[in-house]
């Protein structure tokens, strides 16, 4: 009689996954869906007529020499936009970083309260102005800044900028904070200030984290910029909206097609950097051992690049700085106040904050179930297209497959890696035009676009996390096949990264469910553009308000869950 | 110490723009106008006018383009731009944010009886589930069927006129259509033109003259099905800041465009004007405030 070993307890997952799927039915109960187009046969084919006459001219979109010529300038115009939006967010958010870090501001020395007083003033502060920058998301802010800069590339920049600079801050702040303080705990035990401590142990053990982050926003910017146009912030997004609605799609086509040249080049351009940045000799496939002098010259390499990109957007957008000057400086500020002033005080009337609740649920609803959609698919794809598990099982596994089942592997990561490339090259607002079309303007294309945007970007930081999983790790087990492996030991290991990555992108979701209400969602962030139109500044500050509400709730939740995001 | 502080303010004051602005002629005029179209469209329209009117004013006149229609309301008063081509709402808009400083310049001939198209696709027109109908009630009781699109949210005959007239009609277009009305983000009048004409809409409200001007095809595909009765829409709207004297000649220079002359015509054709435009009372638009000011707030909220 051999005793079974009992199977451990799987109680608190169940507990979470009935969560899950209860809060996913609650959102889709919530959402006003339009989905005639796959509930009826005549609907079904109506919009699959819309769709042809769609796909029949996205086959051949307009390469004529003027339509490239401005898809060109307009794509350079969005790279710019995006190099000078992350430097300008980079520059605005580490000053704020450092203020809202407790181990640099407050530390856990004993001081009088006159001196811990002002000092918790000051990380509560930039914590609050974080979650304001934060909150807002960048189309919002273009909307708001359009009106003091003017339709142009700078617009597009500082809305950029903002929006970054709280992102920035608040995570490079929280990378500081979740440091174990064993780490740096020498530094002071010898006595060194907190700035010391700060200089040299905080802030080099990060280093590697904060890079990582920084060209992963960089990418995230340039998807921004591509879209920032629609409101007025230059790049390509206005042209797309523009033929969009003049019902043009061969054009559409052609700028669709800029778009993802430029998102999918910046894309790869990032992993080669992140390639000649990777110094972690644990890597699975770290070159060797990495001396000192290669890593400084190989540092300086990408600062240089850097340079001279953020120099070469400096020079591109020059006129735009110009022009952006001039309109500043022609301000009547008397008569600007009450958009610009009046934003920040809501009216607190009870009618204008149910209305703000009523409206949260948009965002929420859309963001939860574009996440869980748009995590499912990523978690899907990540296996077929992981380098550990197709190319390199033999290092692990010590399987020593035929030649034509390798060269299939291969595909199969090419594929799907190509795949999810274009979920997260086109743009959120890109893909809600492209499915508006099959099921008209509604919840459902947002819903989907989101959906499949977050698939893309998941699908990356997913497959990232498994192929950076140690091979001896893997070895361990002992798995007779990669499945096995797959599900018993590299799963258990990336899963807490992934329901972390997972959180963050929801938070990015909510935004961007606030986003897409200006363009037709509804919510949020149509109300908020809605109230701005009728001149109801009072109200409109209250919605504006009930963003940043939005987004500092998540946040706290996601603190009180205890997920942190070390790695990026 | 206080008196050298305030005579340093005065003296500031005295240089500032504004003050300066009513003395010496201006060096540069500067205009928008509201983006009821395609944008593209709309900027090579409004760079022809740029020129005509610097010939005309003897100053550089050019186009400062908004990216919506609050966004040129924003500029004319906060003196960014020097007059702007408004809609009905947006004018009201302008003169009220203006506080008392911005005026009425002149309005085409057409504005003073301006229409709303009612259109709807023609597959639903054919199939003889929509047909032209004299009174907007008549739509009350097929409504739930159909999607309804507004222009712009801040136009005056695509969402003011339109909300105005079927929230008389007893139909509340955020409830009594297939799902709740939607708006056009952007693109105007053209957009509305082309979701109806497309089927991503069914029925959808716009500016008459766009669907006059619009290519047969599409008219062939939105065919209408009401017509609003009329109102007051479109103006040039100034700003005191630049002075009596030269608003009354931007007044002229647009009240003396002729049909008779070429290039005067395709002007007064780009900007659909009948006949001409003409000078106005900012009092006509008495009217559309009480409109703007009568409607249920439930859409705001």
């Amino acid at each position: 009689m051999t005793e079974v070993c009992p199977a451990p307890t799987r109680g608190p997952r169940h507990v979470g996954l009935w969560a899950l799927v209860g809060l996913g039915l609650l959102s889709a109960s919530l959402l006003s869906w339009n989905l005639e187009a796959i509930t009826g046969f005549k609907g079904f084919l109506d919009a699959w007529d819309r769709l042809a006459a769609y796909l029949g001219a996205f086959a051949a979109p307009d390469l004529s020499g003027a339509m490239l010529a401005v898809c060109g300038r307009l794509a350079i115009e969005t790279l710019a936009v995006a190099i000078l939006g992350v430097t300008t967010g980079f520059l605005l958010g580490y000053p704020l970083a450092l203020g809202a870090t407790r181990c640099l501001v407050l530390g856990d020395e004993p001081a009088p309260r006159w001196v811990r007083w002002p000092r918790g003033v000051l990380l509560e502060g930039c914590r609050l102005l974080l979650d304001i920058l934060r909150g807002v998301p960048d189309i919002a802010w273009a909307i708001v800044l359009a009106n003091l800069t003017g339709v142009n590339a700078i617009t597009g920049v500082l809305a950029i900028g903002l929006s970054t600079a709280g992102i920035f801050g608040k995570v490079l702040s929280e990378q500081w904070d979740n440091l174990d303080p064993r780490r740096y705990a020498a530094l002071r035990s010898s006595g060194a200030t907190r700035a010391q401590v700060f200089l040299y142990g905080v802030q080099p053990l990060a280093a590697r984290t904060t890079l990582s982050f920084l060209l992963m926003r960089t990418e995230c910017a340039v998807r921004n910029a591509s879209v920032i146009g629609v409101v007025g912030g230059g790049g390509l997004g206005a042209q797309l909206w523009d033929e969009y609605t003049d019902g043009s799609w061969s054009r559409v086509a052609t700028v669709l097609l800029g778009l993802l040249l430029v998102t999918a080049s910046t894309d790869l351009v990032s992993n080669l950097v992140r390639q000649r940045l990777r110094v972690d000799p644990n890597h699975p496939r770290a070159r060797g051992t990495i001396d000192r002098r290669s890593q400084s010259r190989r540092r300086l390499q990408v600062a240089l690049v850097a340079l001279v990109l953020v120099l070469l957007a400096t020079w591109s957008l020059a006129p735009a700085m110009a022009t952006a000057a001039g309109e500043l400086t022609r301000i009547d500020w008397d008569f600007a106040a009450p958009y610009t002033l009046g934003l920040f005080v809501p009216d607190l009337s009870l009618a204008a904050l149910g209305s703000a609740a009523k409206h949260s649920v948009v965002p929420l609803a859309i963001g939860f179930l574009a996440t869980v959609l748009g995590a499912a698919l990523a978690a899907v794809l990540v296996f077929p297209a992981s380098i550990a598990f197709q190319v390199e099982p033999h290092r692990f596994l010590g399987e020593n497959p035929p030649r034509h089942l390798r060269l299939l592997r291969w595909l199969s990561v090419l594929l799907v890696r190509a795949f999810a490339l274009v979920c997260r090259g086109v743009p959120e607002v890109a893909w809600v035009i492209l499915l508006a079309v099959f099921f008209r303007m509604g919840v459902t294309p947002c819903v989907l676009a989101v959906a499949i945007h977050s698939a893309g970007v998941l699908h990356r930081v997913f497959t990232e996390s498994l192929d950076n999983v140690e091979y001896r790790r893997l070895e361990r087990t002992g798995g007779t096949c990669r499945a096995q492996v797959f599900a018993y030991a590299a799963l258990p290991r990336v899963w807490p990264d992934w329901r972390t990555y997972t959180f963050f992108q929801f938070e990015v979701n909510v935004r961007l469910g606030i986003a897409l209400g200006v363009v037709g969602a509804g919510g949020l962030g149509h109300m908020f553009k809605f109230n701005l139109d009728w001149r109801q500044h009072g109200a409109a500050a209250t919605f504006l308000w009930a963003m940043i509400g939005l987004t500092v709730a998540i946040d706290r939740t996601s603190r009180w869950l205890q997920l942190r995001r070390n790695r990026c | 110490m206080l008196r050298t502080t305030l005579i340093l303010a005065a003296s500031l004051l005295a240089i500032s723009p504004a003050a300066t602005a009513q003395d010496a002629a201006p060096k540069e005029l500067r205009f928008t106008v509201i983006p009821d179209f395609n944008k593209g469209k709309l900027a090579d329209t409004c760079k022809a006018l740029g020129e005509h009117l610097t010939k005309k004013l003897g100053v550089p006149v050019t186009y400062v383009p908004a990216n919506d229609y609050t966004m040129a309301v924003n500029a004319l008063v906060s003196n960014k731009v020097d007059f702007a081509w408004l809609g009905g709402k947006t004018t009201v808009d302008a003169l009220d944010a203006g506080k008392g400083q911005t005026m009425v310049l002149a309005t085409r001939d057409i504005d003073l009886d301006f229409k709303t198209y009612f259109i709807a696709n023609k597959k639903l027109v054919d199939e003889g589930k929509l047909k032209k109908i004299d009174n907007l009630a008549d739509l009350k009781a097929m409504a739930k069927d159909f999607t309804f699109t507004f222009g712009d949210k801040n136009s005056t005959s695509g969402h003011l006129m339109p909300r105005f007239f079927l929230t008389a009609a007893g139909i509340d277009p955020n409830k009594a259509f297939k799902s709740e009305c939607g708006y056009q983000a952007s693109g105007g009048h053209g957009a509305t033109l082309k979701a109806v004409a497309s089927g991503a809409t069914d029925i959808g409200a716009l500016n008459f003259t766009y669907w006059e001007k619009a290519s047969a095809e599409d008219k062939a595909n939105a065919p209408i099905i009401f017509v609003t009765p009329g109102y007051v829409d479109y103006a040039w709207v100034g700003h005191q800041r630049l002075g009596k004297e030269m608003n009354l000649k931007i007044t002229e220079a647009f009240t003396k465009l002729d049909k008779k002359n070429a290039e005067d015509k395709a002007i007064l054709d780009a900007w659909s004007a009948k006949e001409k435009f003409q000078a106005a009372d900012g009092k006509l638009w008495d009217s559309i405030r009480k409109v703007r000011d009568s409607l249920p707030a439930g859409f705001l909220q």
